[in-house]
């Protein structure tokens, strides 16, 4: 019996085929590095005030079309206590004003506007610190780690390196706060123009280092292997 | 008591210091709005480096404290 067309089988197998050539029609052999194992069961932080996101809905300057954040880092927030503190106090001395010397004796109309003055000027100290804060950050891709330093008003300065070009990771944690509310410094090494990268006072340093070393492992595996991107 | 002891003041401050007085704060606020310009533009800066939930929030509090500061001026060239 010869064979008879059957159109049902036919779109199967064009479907199949469809699937199958997918990745090949681009030219491009699709492969996507893995999420270290210390983060891959995590899930992503959704909060955006936290100093260790994991996978965070974020995006940098700089960042490929299908580079993947692993992980965004900021100084622990403890280290925000100094000058919350000292806002705290800032925002009290109005109450003391009478015992200023010639305060008392000026118009109250001069008082006032001299009063709106001390409270705009807690404002941009509470926002300067805010955002020195909120965007001095540390990020590691599946690709390569990234230092935004935000030092003044317009100085800014981006540093990165690529995992494979990293040489040596080492954390430390000293001293009762750090200790205790367990956040501290990792250092990198690095074989690029920037020697080392300091990733100061970040909560898990740990972990950060552990995450690291999975992304050189997983890197080495690449070469080994002749994957590329 | 010992402040208003140590630096005694002689009553109310007259017309013409008071006026000195209404000049320096006029022109440091005006530095001040500067300032401000200043925070709005790293603000900016800040936001297009790292894109996250809170830009919106944070550009917003960056006009606000610009707004606030012209009001401020403007109220002191008014009521002084």
């Amino acid at each position: 019996m010869p064979t008879v067309y059957d159109s049902k089988k036919a779109k199967k197998t064009e479907s199949k085929f469809k699937k199958a050539s997918a990745g090949k029609k681009k030219g491009v052999e699709r492969h996507h590095l893995t999420m270290p194992e210390t983060v891959a069961n995590e899930k992503p932080t959704n909060n955006p005030f936290s100093a260790y996101m994991v996978k965070p809905k974020v995006r940098f300057e700089t960042q490929e079309k299908r580079e993947k954040i692993v992980l965004l880092l900021r100084r622990h927030v403890v280290t925000n206590v100094r000058w919350i503190l000292i806002t705290f106090f800032l925002l009290l001395i109005p109450t003391f004003s009478d015992f200023l010397p010639f305060f008392g004796e000026l118009p109250l109309r001069y008082q006032s506007v001299f009063l709106l003055m001390w409270y705009l000027f807690i404002t941009a100290y509470v926002l300067e610190h805010f955002l020195s804060w909120y965007y001095n950050v540390y990020i590691i891709t599946d690709e390569r780690i990234v230092d935004v330093d935000f030092h003044s008003l317009m100085y800014k300065e981006v540093s990165e390196s690529k995992i494979e070009n990293i040489q040596d990771v080492t954390f430390v944690m000293g001293g009762f706060s750090r200790a205790l509310f367990n956040f501290g410094t990792v250092y990198i090494q690095t074989a690029g123009e920037q020697r080392e990268f300091d990733f100061d006072d970040v909560p898990h340093p740990d972990r950060v280092a552990k995450v690291i070393n999975e992304l050189i492992l997983e890197e080495e595996k690449e070469k080994l292997e002749g994957r590329v991107r | 008591m010992f402040l208003q002891i140590a630096f005694p003041i002689s009553g109310t401050f007259d017309d013409g210091v008071l006026n000195l007085l209404k000049v320096l704060v006029l022109l440091g606020l005006l530095f001040y709005i500067f300032f401000a310009v200043l925070i709005i533009r790293q603000t900016s800066l800040m936001t297009r480096t790292v894109q996250g939930k809170l830009d919106r929030v944070i550009r917003i509090m960056s006009w606000a404290h610009f707004t606030f500061a012209v009001f401020i001026f403007v109220l002191s060239y008014v009521i002084l």
